[in-house]
This record gives structure tokens, sequence and C-alpha cells, in this order.
């Protein structure tokens, strides 16, 4: 971008930057320092990272009372609180709310908020480009969600909306055409995004600060951006042609104009499940700078959890058709994919190993942030592994579409991506904002939010061996479902209680905070590890004063603490 | 910087006005436990879907290769999760100890290389009897014993089954809700839909199988005992998704056969002036236009309308009309009735039609289901944007008369022998 501005250098640490001297380019950068015009016309990545996180919680309580309302709807047999057809809309929404709205816009919020800081740059290569990428996720969201209200409902073909039940035929009202555009409106979004911040990784690195110095959520959130450079391009194509078929009369899934019927699900799993790591890999990151910091010691194995990352941003292209195992695609391909599935877990399986060798010997804290990594670790293993039978494609067919895969994909987005997403604002909310949330607090929401999650997902296993299927509006008194959906329905409002906790400590850390004359945490309360810490919180809008010289990995401790022995 | 902080957390923990929680606690723990004895309370149901209780050789096959790799899978589990307690205990700062720092390990490449060579071995290992079962379950069986083929046709929201005696290609017989096999052979399936995908699954005899429209997908199964086996679309096709279900029935071949014998004949023409030949009447002229009763009428539409034709068994079709649209509907898209009466479930196999064990029709059922079909399940018959027939069955507004000539008539639809 040829919008190049020239920020004063060597300010003293906490002040603003004031105007640019004399802005270079046609468009001054904005430069409103308070009230919401600060927040609108804001092109700074720190404020716009805030804006995703608060938007993505926003979605996170549409999502989390969509939940709710599914398993209300199965706590009994025969329920009737959702008509079938209102119930294929909520877990439609449900599932689309979660995957697009949250955890894709949460895990941005960290990389805009953190990228620049932790490679030592002022903002990220395309501050305009960055605000754009925010506001069309939001206006995508917006308008994904007004199905509800002016589409005649919301989409109701599932987050995955297969042909040709996706078609105007099976799915008449104008849901689906909301999920279609809404979604290519926000993956556009997660497109520009993308380039901007694999620009901004490649070029804006400090002096010093070469690739393998850079701090582990950094290369994961790399990785992440590459996947979704190449991944979204195909579920853009796709949603273009289920638009054109909807909207336009075009036969590209019209079965009876010879159409294939599996053309859309591999167009849309070679996004599909490159998108699961898009999900995973920010909280890897996230719990990689936690945990090292939390116990005192560096990561164990950079480089293994590097290439590890870079390994599964690799495999992730070529296990796509594992979601087809029941499709009938013929026994070759089912086993190629069944094996490389299996594979694909061995780099996460270094990875977990790696965090529990980087806390071994250490001197572990127990804060919010680092209970909510340990859970990390705990929970996405059950994820991963039930993951690895899914892998074993014959035990596949009798699992898949029930709900043993429902509880599968939730250890690994819930007590995989999400626990990793809490850490980490538990984790920088100081340095985000200036205050630190309240321990206890922070504490009880976790074992609440364990104990919920657990009692959700977990019974879910077993409904799903009993053969349970997945997205049915009800089941029988005969099937023999009643009592552990009755559970699981028990854990949901275990999960809204911890997160009632959640929003409660955000208040009642800010209230008690300015009572207390806003005491500020300084610049690095977890005593951490990366370029982050090294200035004050909250983060100066010109990021640093100096641009900092690198000297390895670490730098920062090192900085404080000497090299070690 | 850094001490002041911890000292203002250290003060912030020491506040009372956090004490209350320490309540809460122990009420909210106390609650959980009441309500999970209350919960268990009602457990140990029976579970007629299960994945873990195979009867036939497929499935057989499948949990002989599930079992092994859900015990490496929970040996992993309790390494991990232990593992990560033990650290968290062991390693935790203790008070006194805030400023001490841990050996700084960066890493250790021969343990690192260890612990990723060691679960590729483990995957390798799962791998090989992957790949076995794999070839088990796709390799043709030899199923000379019984010479015959079904095809399962899936249609929002029930399924069909079409069989072909003797492998040539044409269909002998249609079937809906259940499929009737033999005992001890393997049975050729191949699937395909009407609409969108459904996917077939009968748990207790194999893993499941997409039906796609413009697709063909093969599956085989086995019933290793008599006995009925339910099943359920797990493919999410639309409303009715949840009330889509199945079963497989396995009978002993001698009965096998006796059953096909029976499905091989046409349904029996009620005598004239007898309430079950007006209720023929009455499915010739509001019903067959989209459902098949052999020896009534046939998809290809040559309508009759004279005694004599039925009297003469002739196979021939009734042009019906949407009663939303009167746009024509073909005969056949909607379930086969002929023989009805041999099956005992209807209605996507959710509604019992006939008592499994004495063989009583349950004419409530039957009388409700015509009278008003979107009480039993939901359904979109009315014609929507780019659908110009709807989807399920519709609602007929027949008189009370009618329904009850009618039950009186599909009551009679069993063959002679049965």
């Amino acid at each position: 971008m040829a919008l190049v501005e020239r920020e004063p250098l060597a300010l003293p640490s906490g002040a603003g930057t004031g105007v640019a001297v004399e802005p270079l380019g046609v468009l001054a950068r904005p430069h409103t320092k308070t009230g919401w015009r600060s927040w609108v016309s804001t092109v700074d990545h720190k404020k716009i990272g805030i804006m995703y996180g608060a938007a993505a919680l926003l979605f996170f309580l549409v999502g989390g009372l969509e939940a709710m309302l599914i398993r209300i709807q199965l706590a009994q047999p025969n329920g009737t609180v959702l008509s079938a057809d209102v119930y294929n809309q909520v877990y439609t929404m449900h599932g689309v709310t979660m995957v697009f709205l949250v955890i894709m816009p949460m895990a941005a919020a960290f990389a805009n908020y953190l990228l620049p800081l932790q490679i030592g740059a002022r903002d990220v290569a395309f501050p305009r480009l960055n605000a754009l990428s925010f506001w069309m996720f939001l206006g995508g969201g917006l308008f994904f969600n007004t199905a509800w209200f002016v589409g005649g409902g919301g989409a109701d073909c599932g987050w995955f909306c297969y042909a040709p039940n996706s078609g105007v035929a099976f799915s008449p009202t104008h849901g689906v055409d909301f999920y279609a555009v809404g979604l290519q409106i926000a993956g556009a979004a997660s497109l520009i995004g993308a380039v901007n911040l694999i620009v901004t990784v490649l070029n804006m690195r400090a002096p010093g600060m070469t690739l393998f110095r850079m701090p582990v959520f950094t290369w994961m959130q790399l990785v992440v951006q590459f996947l979704l450079l190449f991944s979204l391009p195909v579920i853009t194509v796709a949603l273009f042609l289920l638009t054109f078929d909807r909207s336009f009369g075009a036969n590209f899934f019209n079965i009876s104009q010879g159409a294939d019927p599996l053309l859309w699900q591999h167009l849309f799993w070679i996004f599909g499940h490159p998108e699961v790591y898009i999900l995973i890999l920010p909280s890897f990151g996230i719990v990689s700078e936690i945990i090292p910091t939390m116990s005192r010691k560096p990561i164990y194995g950079y480089p293994f959890m590097v290439f590890s990352g870079i390994a599964i941003g690799f495999m992730g292209w070529g296990v796509w058709a594992h979601h087809m195992f029941a499709s009938g695609l013929g026994p070759i391909s089912v086993a190629a994919f069944s094996l490389s599935t299996m594979f694909i877990a061995v780099p996460t399986g270094v990875k977990i190993l790696n965090w529990m060798a980087t806390m071994w010997g250490g001197k572990i804290t127990f804060n919010t942030p680092m209970l909510f990594s340990a859970g990390l670790v705990a929970m996405f293993t059950i994820g991963g592994l039930s993951g690895v039978t899914h892998s074993v494609a014959p035990a596949d067919t009798q699992q898949t579409d029930t709900y043993y895969i429902v509880a599968h994909f939730h250890y690994v987005l819930f007590g995989g991506a999400l626990l990793g997403l809490f850490a980490g604002m538990y984790f920088w909310w100081p340095k985000a904002f200036g205050l630190m949330l309240n321990e206890r607090l922070g504490k009880v929401h976790f074992w609440v939010i364990l104990v919920g999650f657990n009692l959700t997902f977990g019974p879910m296993h077993i409904l799903g061996l009993q053969g349970m299927s997945r997205r049915i509006q009800t089941y029988q008194p005969s099937d023999g479902f009643t009592f552990w959906n009755r559970v699981a329905t028990l854990g949901v409002f275990v999960i809204a209680v911890a997160m009632l906790v959640f929003l409660y400590n955000i208040y009642a850390s800010w209230s008690s905070w300015k009572k207390a004359g806003r005491p500020n945490p300084g610049a690095d309360p977890w005593d951490a590890r990366s370029l982050e810490w090294s200035i004050p919180s909250p983060t100066p809008e010109h990021n640093f004063d100096v641009i900092p010289e690198v000297h390895g990995q670490d730098d920062f401790w090192h900085r404080k603490y000497g090299e070690d022995e | 910087m850094s001490d002041q902080f911890n000292g203002e957390v250290e003060r912030r923990k020491m506040s009372p006005k956090y004490d209350h929680l320490k309540r809460v606690r122990k009420y909210v723990t106390v609650l959980l436990g009441v309500s999970l004895l209350a919960l268990a309370g009602c457990g140990s149901e029976r579970t007629p879907l299960t994945t873990l209780d195979p009867r036939g050789e497929a499935s057989q096959a499948i949990q002989n290769l599930v079992v092994p790799v859900f015990i490496v899978a929970g040996i992993v589990f309790v390494f991990i999760n232990v593992g990560v307690l033990y650290v968290a205990v062991r390693f935790r700062r203790r008070k006194g100890e805030e400023n001490e720092f841990p050996e700084q390990v960066h890493g250790n490449t021969k343990l690192e290389l260890g612990w990723t060579i060691i679960p590729a071995l483990i995957m390798a290992g799962i791998a090989v009897g992957t790949v076995a079962t794999l070839v088990t379950l796709n390799t043709e069986p030899d199923n000379t014993a019984k010479d015959f083929e079904v095809r399962v046709v899936g249609q929002q929201w029930w399924w069909q089954f079409e069989y072909d005696l003797g492998r040539d290609g044409t269909v002998d017989f249609v079937t809906a809700s259940e499929m009737v096999i033999p005992t001890g052979v393997p049975v050729d399936l191949t699937m395909t839909s009407r609409d969108v995908i459904h996917s077939f699954w009968i748990p207790a005899l194999n893993g499941k199988k997409d039906a796609a429209p413009g697709r063909l997908s093969k599956l085989w199964m086995q019933a290793d005992e008599e006995g009925r086996f339910i099943g359920q679309c797990t493919e999410f096709c639309g409303l009715s998704h949840a009330y889509m279900r199945m079963y497989a029935v396995a009978k002993s071949p001698a009965d096998f056969d006796k059953w096909v014998a029976g499905q091989m004949t046409n349904a029996k023409i009620p005598a004239a002036g007898t309430a079950e030949r007006r209720g023929l009447e009455a499915f010739t002229g509001n019903c067959a236009g989209c459902h098949l009763i052999s020896g009534v009428n046939t998809p290809d539409c040559t309508p009759i309308k004279t005694e004599a034709e039925y009297d003469a068994k002739a196979n021939t079709c009734w042009v019906g009309a949407s009663p939303y649209t009167g746009a024509p509907q073909v005969s056949g898209m909607a379930p086969n009735l002929t023989h009805l009466m041999t099956r005992y479930v209807f209605v996507g196999a959710l509604y019992e039609l006939r008592n499994v064990d004495t063989g009583e029709i349950n004419v409530n059922n039957l009388e409700g289901w015509i009278r008003n079909p979107e009480d039993y399940k939901p359904m979109a018959p009315e014609p929507t944007r780019g659908n110009t027939y709807g989807r399920g069955m519709p609602k007929i507004n027949l008189t009370e008369d009618q329904i009850d000539d009618l039950v009186a008539y599909l009551s009679t639809l069993a063959p002679t022998s049965a």
C-alpha cells in the first residue's frame, strides 16, 4: 500500500503519537482518539483486534442461546419445544455461528492484536485493509443472522449444507441464500485478513527477528493464514455455485441435469478440513505462549512445535474425504484418506507431549490462563483420540453422523479451541485493557466450564455409540437415549452459568479496578517471554517507542534474566 | 512493577468480598451431585440402535477392529490425562518458590523423535487392521445361495426396497419400511435416492452407506439370527430426518422363501358391494396417483375404470393429481402398498401398523394417519418455491365413512397364504 505514514519515533512510553507529522499519500490515518468515532474510524490493529473479540463474544451469546434451545428440545423424547423446521434452523445457525462468527473472529482478534506486537512491528502491513476485513466480517455475520427476521427463517441445511438438500426445491425459504451470501462476505473478509497478516509477518519483523525466533503463537497464526489463503477460494467457488443454483436457476447441483451429488461435498470439505486446523491452531499457539510463561521454562522443542504446526498445515490438505467415508467413494479412496488421517494425529500428538515436557520440571503457577491451558491439553487429547477412532474408516461408518462425532468435534472445538481462546483472554487482558481480570472469578469460570463442558459433551460419546443420529430433531422413548440426553442438557446450563461468571468477571474486575483508582498491572504482569510484554499496558497506539532489536528466541525473557547457561 | 502487581493480587485474594463464592461453590456441588443421582435412576435403558452389539458378519468385523482401537485410545487417554494431573501436582509452584527458576531445558531431540516415531508406529499398527477390515467389508460376498439383490431407495422420508430376484435387472416386487432378508447369507444392497442424500444404517448388521441421487453405492449385510433390526437415516435429509427409520427383518431361509412367494402375487380385489370394495374405490379415487398396489395400478399409466378390469386383475395405473395444484403425479412416488399387512410398521417405520406379537392391526394409527398425516410426522406436502408437488403425504380430506372403508380395504392387503 502506498499510504505510508511517518510516525514520530522515541516518544516517552505510554504517550500517544498524535497526528503523523506529515502524512504521506492521499488519505490521512484517522486520528480520533476517544469516543465511538475512534472505534468506527480506526485502522489500529489493536482496536480492530478488540472489536473482533467483542463481536465474537456477542455472536457467542447468540450461538450459545441456540445451543441451549437444541439441548432443551432434546431433553426429552418426542420433544415439542421446537418444531422440526425451527430445530433444523437453530442447529444450522448454531454451527455456522460458532465456526465462522465465534472461533474464527476470536482467533482473528488475537492474531490482529498480537502478531505485530510479537514481531516488533507498529501495525499490520495494510491497516486500512485490516479495518475493511473487520467491517466486512461484521457485516457478513449480521447479514447471515438477519435471515431470522427477513429470510423466512434461518438456514436449515446444516453448517455443511449438502447439495441437493440445499436446493430451492428442498429448502424453499431464503435461509440458505443468506447462508451463501453471508459466508461469502465473511469469507472475503478472512481472505483479505490472511493476505494482510502473511505480508505483515514476512515483511515487518523487527531487526533480528528471524522466522525461527518468532514466538510459537506467531508461527501457528502464520500457518493458519496460509490455510485460509488457500482454502477460502474453494468455499468461495462453492458458495457462488450454490447462489447461482438458488437464485439464477443454474444447475451445478441439480441431479436431474446430471450433476454429481458429491461435487459440493468435495468442495466443502477441501475447504472444511483445513478449516478445522484454522480453528484449532491459534489456540495451540496461545497455550504455547502461556505454558512456558507459567512454567518459567522455554517451550520444549521449539523446532518440533513449529514444524509439527507446519506439518499439520500441509497434511491438513490430504484428509478431507474422511468426512465422506459413508458416501460411497470406493475402497481405495477410503483406505488412502483413512491412513492420511491417522498420520495427521502424529504431529498433533507431538504438540501435546511437548507441552507436557514444557511443564515437566517447571515451577508452574496455576493461575487462570494456565488452568485453561492445562484444560486444553487434557480435553483436546480426548477429542484427538476420538478423532483417531474416526480415522479407522470401518469404525467411522458406525460412528459418523451420530452423537459420537458431535462429541468428538466439540471436544476439539470447545475443549481445544475455546478453552485456548479463554486462556488467551485472561492472559492478554491486562495487555489490551490495562487491568487484570479477577483471578478467583476466573478460576470459578474455569472449573464450572470444565464440569459443564464434560457433562454436556461427555455423554454424547455414549449416545453416539448407542446409535443416536445427529441432526435429529427428536428421538423415541424406546430408543433409550433419554438419560444421557438429560445429563447433556443439565451440562449446558452449567456452561451457561460459567459464561455468566465470565461476563460478571469482566464487569466486576473493571468496576473494582475503577474504584481502586485504575491501578496499572505493569508492562509484564506474568513475567512473560515475548516482545508484547516489553511495552506498557495497555499497549500504546504506536506499540514500540523504539523498534526492538532481537537477538534470539524469547528475547525479552533473556533481556530480563540473561542467557541460560 | 511485577512485585507490586503480585502484592495487588494477594491483597485482592484476602478481601472478604469473594467469600460468599465459597458457599455458592458448595451449593453448586451438592446440587450437581443430587441431580446426577436423580438422573442415574432412569439409566440402564435398552438401546436398540446400539453400535456395540453386532448381529451379523459385517458389523462383527467392524466390532473386532473397533475394540482394540478403543483400548489403545483408552490407554493413551489415561496416560495423557493422568500425566497432566501428575505434572500439575508435582511441578506446581509452592509457597516460597516465587523467585526460583527451574532448569531452562530447551528440548531433547532424541526424546522428541521418540514421541514422534512411537505414535507413528501405533498408527501404523491400526492402519494395518483398518485396511484388512476394509478389504473384508468391500469384498463382494459369495452370494450364489440366494441369488437376489435389494435396491434400497431413499426418499423424503421413508425407504423403499426393490427386490431383484435372479439379478436380471428387473424389479420383481417392491416393499417399504421393512427390508426382509434371509438369515445366514450375505445380502447385496445397492443404494440410491430419489431426492436428497440419505444414509442407510442398520447398526446391528453393518455401518452406514449414503443413498445419493444419481449414484449407486454398494453395501452388503448378513444377519446371523432371526430378528427385527432397527435402522435410522443418518444423513440429514430435511424436515422429517428424525422420523426416517427402517427395519431389517431377518427370517429363516424357508420363511423368507414363503415371504417372497407371497410378495410375488397380486393383491386381492374385494367382491363388489362390500366395504372393502368401496375402500378400493376410495383408493383408486384418492390414493392411486402416488401409491401402487400390484393388481390395481401400475406406474405406466393406463387408467382403469371398470369393474371388469379390476376383476381381470389387470395391471393398470391411475393418474392422480396434486390436491394442491392439480398437477399430475406419478404412481409409485409413495410407498407401495401391495401386501401392506405383511409389514408391522409404517410412516417412516416409526408407527405400529400391526402388533409384532399378535399381528393385530393398529386401526387407530392407520385411520389417524389417513385423517391427518401431519399429526404423525412433519412434512411439507404443499407446493413450495421450486417444488410443484410438495414432499410427503398430503391431507386428502376423506369423509369418515371413506376412511372406514379404506381401512377395511387396506386391512385385506396380504397374500392369501399369509
